[in-house]
């Protein structure tokens, strides 16, 4: 389908919301309800009820049939005469001076026509609209997904507008995929244009001044966040005015809210009451590490580790992009031990295809095998004892500082000051720790910062480091 | 534990220390406003640091050091959990960074609003001033101890403090004297005594004359506005704050500016000028949106603003200020000030006519006010408030009967 060919439905739903043009028990199909042209006029119509329904239909017919009348006003005037004006056939005949085969041949072309110029206009209320719901959302960090259909598939239904659960909940362990799976949802709801308006909020390990969030702060923010993504302009003096004006523009029409990256269950019991109280019809999909309570408005998924296919998937997709032509000609065997060891996890996958660079994969694996690995902990601690050994005494010295900074990242000078390392020592470092997958960068073009996950940090602290607990 | 960090380790936490106490050598304006992006990386250094004794000396004068960015910028409540976490971990034999590092905990403590933990904690930095046989260190414990008594509104201890201060200071003209003349002149307004707070504040100016601190002499002017606003001097008070936040403006001292603003909006309040007076305190308010350092600023400043907005007739916003401002206090757990907000909102119900609700909140703030005679300005709160019960109870049977339920 595109903008030229309307989809082969559209003439015949069209023909049936002219025939139906005074009739107030309309169908889904006679009342166009697919379009969002027609959506967008029954915003306009406060209310609801029939009359409304049908009247935003016949505005997008009478708006394409007005235009349908700059292009040819003879098709025009036979559908004003027939559905409008509702004429027999044989008296619209009579009028326009034409046979009855030649009437209902121009009322059919006409309203193929129409459906053309309905279609046009569609399409472009449907781009920019698109455009819109997909603003406040970031780029994606991922070139291609794997595995995910299962869960999409059931938040998508979860996700449907208008009925409970108000809540849905993305929960698991770090780096198991839960912010790119909510993306993906969302992209696909926007697709659909089941809500009016779509708003992200990424809550920050640490707040604006720095210091790590509070459940408290956690909520400032969303409040600050949602305020400037979707109330009306002026500020608000306080949190509880924020908070009002928005249970108030929520309450009006169905929205979908993403809260991403929730990391404690302090965080889960604050927030989950507050956020009900704002939703209905507006809906809150939530990414969390801890898990949210199933109730008549609250679904939790937690999210799984891949599937063996999927894993393999993923395998070699990392393969390619790293260029690790072994691993690409690898046998499926090989493969299937990466899954056995890293139990389908995405961020443990992404350590392991790493250390592939530079370490034969039995290397590897061939601890995890005597030690029989249960644990997600386990295989980590295992996974990062193995990366550890196979790095240089720079780039050691370097992942050792890492737990001196904060989750927001430290700086190249800062590295720099701590190591004692000089710049062209401590780059080729980074490199080596980012192509291993150990440190992420963030920042931007002027200014990179260095983090490790939380899950590194705390392997750094107990077992190279072995400091006492915080 | 730490006998077994590696050497390598210990040596980048070393080198990052210095690397951070290098930064925070001179803490001007410009070089906070620089620096604060960081801070996350620097408190997460601190706390990484106190896990480590090789290097809890060089973590402690580095904490010490960087008091007046965490003042400037309000990150109170971090930095005092690690604060208190290094404070446990100075070696017993460091009397002096022991001192030090006590003094700056109480200080953290009263900023945030906890007189009583200030007040252990200055109690225990005393007897280390003593163990040290410097009369100063003394006396500025005796200054801080004033400064949370007069917080307290115990004027009366406050004032034995700071006159001990002076005794230990002597007829010096220095920073430490002006600071105890400050705080003298405080105590000296909240005793009523007008005359001997202007006394004080000239001779605190005379003192901070060649002094770097830009605040030394804010802080002065604020005390003088507030006075001159107690003497009905009020054309007087009035150009004093436009003087002082110019004079902070473009600085980093957040806290103090806010504090000028709210005796601003409270001098404009007193002389009937509400629609100004709700323009800076809901100013305030917006300022201080994402400080949570400053729990004591926002319940004073949403309490201001209710009070505001009740004489301006918006009831219902003025509710819902009050409404915040007794959740704050709740969370300060400060039952004086609580109950003072409480009168507030129950003096809005009365004008309302909601006889009902008035008569729950008085009680429930004449309940908060029970222990209140040890503090005067509890006391005269609590008498106010008695009387106005009595006065509601004998004019209206309605307010009588809900009393029996809450008394």
């Amino acid at each position: 389908m595109n903008a030229v060919s309307p989809p082969p439905e559209l003439s015949t739903n069209i023909h049936a919301a002219l025939r139906a043009w005074y009739d107030l028990t309309g169908t889904s199909e006679n009342l166009l309800e697919g379009l969002l042209l027609v959506q967008i006029e029954r915003g306009k119509l406060k209310q609801g009820n029939p009359t409304n329904r049908r009247l935003a239909t016949n505005q997008v017919l009478k708006t394409g049939i007005e235009m349908l009348a700059e292009q040819n006003s003879r098709a025009a005037e036979i559908l004003h005469l027939r559905f409008i004006k509702e004429d027999i056939m044989q008296m619209v005949a009579s009028k326009l001076g034409i046979e009855m085969y030649q009437a209902k041949r121009q009322q059919r072309a006409a309203i193929a026509d129409l459906a053309q110029i309905i279609w046009q206009q569609e399409t472009a209320v449907r781009t920019r609209r698109t455009q819109e719901l997909l603003s406040p959302l970031r780029p994606t960090k991922y070139s291609q997904l794997f595995g995910i259909e299962e869960p999409i598939n059931t938040l998508w239904s979860y996700l449907q507008p208008a009925d409970n659960p108000w809540l849905i909940a993305i929960t698991g362990i770090g780096g198991i995929g839960k912010t790119a799976i909510a993306d993906q949802v969302t992209r696909k709801l926007i697709d659909s244009f089941a809500y009016e308006q779509v708003a992200w909020v990424k809550v920050e390990p640490v707040t604006s001044s720095g210091l790590p969030t509070t459940p408290e702060t956690i909520w400032n923010q969303i409040g600050q966040q949602l305020t400037e993504q979707l109330a009306s302009a002026g500020v608000k003096e306080t949190l509880g005015q924020q908070i009002a004006e928005l249970r108030h523009h929520l309450k009006q029409k169905p929205l979908l809210v993403i809260i991403d990256n929730l990391e404690t269950e302090e965080s889960v019991a604050y927030l989950a009451n507050r956020l009900l109280d704002l939703a209905n019809p507006s809906k809150f999909l939530v990414t969390s590490r801890a898990r949210f309570p199933n109730t008549a408005s609250v679904f939790s998924m937690y999210l799984n580790q891949l599937e063996e296919t999927a894993v393999y998937q993923f395998i070699c997709h990392l393969a390619k992009e790293k260029g690790i032509k072994d691993l690409l000609e690898a046998e499926q065997e090989a493969l299937s031990s990466i899954y056995l060891v890293t139990g389908g996890n995405p961020l443990a996958i992404k350590v392991v295809v790493g250390l592939t660079q530079t370490m034969a994969l039995p290397e590897i694996l061939q601890d995890f095998e005597q030690v029989h690995v249960t644990e997600i902990e386990q295989m980590y601690r295992h996974i990062y004892w193995k990366a550890w050994h196979m790095l240089d005494e720079v780039a050691q010295t370097v992942l050792e500082i890492m737990p001196l900074g904060s989750q927001k990242g430290m700086l190249p000078e800062q590295l720099q000051a701590a190591s004692g390392l000089s710049r062209d020592e401590l780059l080729p470092a980074i490199q080596k720790l980012v192509s291993l997958s150990l440190i992420e960068v963030t920042g931007n073009i002027w200014q990179k910062r260095y983090a490790a996950h939380q899950l590194l940090i705390s392997f750094i602290n107990s077992h190279l480091l072995k400091l006492p607990a915080r | 534990m730490s006998d077994i960090i590696n050497s390598r380790f210990l040596r980048s936490l070393k080198n990052y220390l210095r690397y951070w106490q290098s930064e925070t050598a001179v803490l001007d304006n410009a070089r906070i406003n620089k620096l604060d992006p960081e801070f996350a990386n620097l408190l997460t250094l601190l706390q990484t640091a106190v896990l480590v004794p090789q290097v809890i000396i060089q973590a402690t004068e580095l904490l010490l050091q960087c008091f007046f960015w965490v003042e400037a910028k309000g990150h109170i409540f971090l930095w005092r959990e690690v604060a208190e976490a290094i404070a446990l971990k100075v070696p017993p034999e460091q009397i002096n960074l022991r001192y030090r590092i006590l003094k700056q905990l109480a200080q953290l403590y009263r900023l945030e609003g906890k007189q009583e933990a200030s007040l252990t904690t200055l109690a225990l930095a005393y007897s280390l001033a003593k163990q040290q046989n410097d009369s100063l260190l003394v006396a500025e414990i005796l200054i801080n101890q004033a400064q949370v008594y007069w917080e307290q509104k115990k004027f009366s201890p406050a004032q034995e403090t700071i006159t001990q201060a002076f005794d230990l200071l002597g007829g010096k003209q220095n920073r430490l004297v002006g600071i105890a003349h400050q705080m003298a002149a405080e105590v000296a307004r909240g005793m009523g005594q007008l005359e001997t707070a202007v006394s004080h504040l000239h001779q605190a100016k005379t003192c901070f004359q060649d002094s770097p601190h830009i605040t030394d002499t804010t802080r002065t002017l604020n005390s003088l506005a507030v006075t001159y606003q107690q003497m009905r001097a009020y054309d007087a008070a009035l150009q004093l704050f436009p003087q002082i936040t110019g004079l902070l403006a473009n600085t980093v001292y957040e806290r103090d500016m806010l504090e000028a603003k709210l005796n601003w909006g409270h001098l404009l309040y007193e002389l009937s000028h509400f629609t100004q007076a709700q323009a800076i305190f809901a100013d305030v308010i917006y300022q201080l949106r994402n400080q949570d350092s400053y729990i004591p600023f926002q319940a004073i400043a949403h309490n201001s603003l209710a009070c505001t907005l009740r004489e301006l007739g918006s009831f219902s916003q003025a509710e819902a200020h009050f409404i915040h401002s007794r959740s704050l206090y709740q969370r300060l757990d400060d039952p004086y000030l609580l109950a003072n907000t409480l009168g507030g909102l129950a003096a809005l119900y009365e004008h309302q006519g909601l006889l009902e609700k008035t008569a729950v909140l008085l009680a429930e703030a004449l309940k908060l006010l029970e222990t209140a005679s040890n503090n005067p300005w509890a006391v005269k709160l609590k008498k106010e408030y008695q009387t106005w019960q009595q006065k509601m109870e004998n004019k209206s049977p309605t307010f009588a009967f809900v009393l029996q339920d809450h008394r």
